[in-house]
């Protein structure tokens, strides 16, 4: 039997494709039997024909192949359904769900870079209401200074030196930086690809998929709201030395165990995040000018302690630098793993404001 | 011929050597060879070497049910179902003469048919349908997979 005309397949695929008969796996199929298919089954009139039907593209003139144009509006999601201005976060990726394959691409369904649509949305007169820039470039030093020194760089520091690294300290704060500086890059990076907030979140969002975006947002959450309590609850001993010794507070700001289930409970710690979430609620301008005060005092009290630890230093012929090991940290191994993973968080959380 | 004058013949010629005649208002739907007998040429033979005499009564029946104008819709769907109802080969062999002889609607029909067949077929099945030899070289193949797999995941999941 010989071959039918190269005329005659066009046609049967365009009809095939006008009537619904063939989508774009028969068509791809199709290609697959032979160079002449393969060559007309990627013809532009029909995967127009199927653009339109499948996308509700209409023919946009453009010279680039229809067959290129379907496979990358294939993969990738169409623009948003813009629901209204609260939602706009949200919004339907319609994918075709091929039975049970559905649920699993839901978990790997990534959202679009979102600074593109708002542009366009603005373009297009609908508006949605957007939070006016506050935070300018000293602003957001002073959150990064201010994170990186809390009360741990006066702890940590004497801490790490004493039982890990001896006078090598210097050399493991100098791992750690490049460290969380590559860590920083990488921030930067998806900081400027997608240009929103949302932090880690939204990155992984954007780069690998909803699932993986669910895990680090609650990840987030967790990471978070540990920190912060660990912080709030260090101030209450702090606050006892300032009341003239541990056991010197105030009754109602003392900590208290409920009796039989030995949960303590901190009135202090409690006090603080409830300051600071009310602080929070007021507007990032006015935390951030709280912030940069406290920054300002933190920074002059360690210049203090640079200048007069020196000092004394110099004066003693920094004594403790004398090892029997040498200038080396006592256990190479132990090149302080903490300092890098608070550097690591703060990066991310300087960032988060980005 | 002798016939009226209202019904002009058509005489055509098939490729072994069987004559058929035809209505000329049956005859006006092979576009291709319309000239042929509207210069004035009725009468003599025109020869069609290239469609089998089986197929040629075929394709002449289809287009005097379809030039029959008291014919209903419903009768002619039917009709046209049962019409493509035959062997791939004798199908192909209509698309063939339909196409050579330009008829659209037997070759829409016939078309539609065909891509009906192909709809779900994996890319062995379609060579197999059409007697397609594989035309590609190994490294095309693995060329032409690479553009299409994109959307056509599954390729060997039911090849």
């Amino acid at each position: 039997m010989s071959e039918l005309p190269e005329d005659v397949w066009r046609r049967i695929m365009q009809i095939g494709v006008e009537n619904s008969v063939l989508d774009f796996k028969d068509l791809c199929r199709l290609s697959l039997t032979c160079k002449c298919r393969y060559k007309l089954s990627g013809e532009d009139a029909l995967w127009s024909s199927l653009l339109y039907q499948d996308f509700h593209d209409e023919e946009d003139g453009a010279i680039a192949s229809k067959k290129g144009v379907y496979k990358h509006r294939y993969l990738k999601p169409p623009p948003p359904l813009i629901v209204d201005a609260i939602s706009r976060e949200y919004y339907f990726i319609p994918f075709k769900s091929d039975g049970g394959v559905g649920g699993l691409r839901s978990l790997v369904r990534r959202k679009q870079v979102d600074s593109a649509h708002s542009k366009s949305q603005s373009a297009s007169g609908s508006g949605h209401h957007q939070l006016a820039k506050a935070l300018t470039v000293p602003h957001l030093i002073a959150i990064g200074v201010g994170s990186t020194i809390g009360a741990g760089v006066y702890i940590l520091v004497g801490t790490v030196a004493r039982e890990h690294s001896g006078p090598a300290l210097t050399f493991s704060f100098l791992i750690a930086g490049i460290a969380a500086a590559l860590s920083a890059f990488c921030y930067a990076e998806l900081a400027s690809r997608c240009p929103s907030a949302g932090s880690a979140y939204h990155y992984s969002y954007i780069c690998v998929g909803e699932g993986v975006a669910w895990l680090i947002g609650w990840a987030l959450i967790l990471e978070y709201t540990i920190g912060g309590s660990a912080v709030a609850r260090g101030i209450s001993p702090n606050l006892a030395l300032l009341f003239g010794g541990p056991d010197s507070l105030p009754s109602f700001l003392a900590r208290q165990t409920i009796p039989g289930l030995g949960i303590v409970v901190d009135p202090c710690a409690a006090i603080l995040v409830f300051v600071v979430t009310g602080l929070l609620c007021v507007g990032i301008k006015e935390s951030t000018f709280v912030q940069g005060i406290v920054t300002a005092a933190n920074t002059c009290a360690m210049i203090f302690v640079i200048v007069a630890g020196g000092y004394l230093g110099f004066k003693t012929g920094w004594p403790g630098y004398e090892l029997p090991v040498g200038y080396g940290p006592y256990h190479s191994e132990n090149v302080s793993p903490e300092i890098l993973k608070w550097l690591v968080s703060v990066s991310d959380l300087v960032l988060k404001f980005v | 011929m002798s016939s009226t004058e209202a019904k002009k013949m058509v005489v055509l010629k098939s490729f072994d050597g069987v004559t058929f005649e035809v209505e000329e208002s049956v005859a006006v739907q092979f576009e291709s060879i319309r000239h042929m007998f509207e210069d004035n040429l009725a009468g003599s033979v025109i020869p069609l070497s290239n469609i089998k005499s089986e197929i040629l009564s075929k394709v002449i029946d289809y287009c005097k049910r379809h030039a029959d104008d008291t014919t209903d819709e419903e009768d002619l769907k039917a009709f046209d179902a049962d019409f493509v109802k035959v062997e791939h080969g004798t199908l192909f062999d209509i698309i063939r003469a339909a196409n050579y002889l330009n008829i659209k609607s037997l070759l829409d029909l016939t078309c539609q048919t065909v891509a009906d067949m192909i709809k779900g077929k994996t890319p062995a099945e379609i060579r197999e349908l059409f007697n397609i030899s594989d035309e590609f070289t190994p490294e095309e193949e693995e060329e032409a997979s690479i553009i299409t797999r994109f959307i056509y995941m599954d390729r060997y999941a039911d090849c």
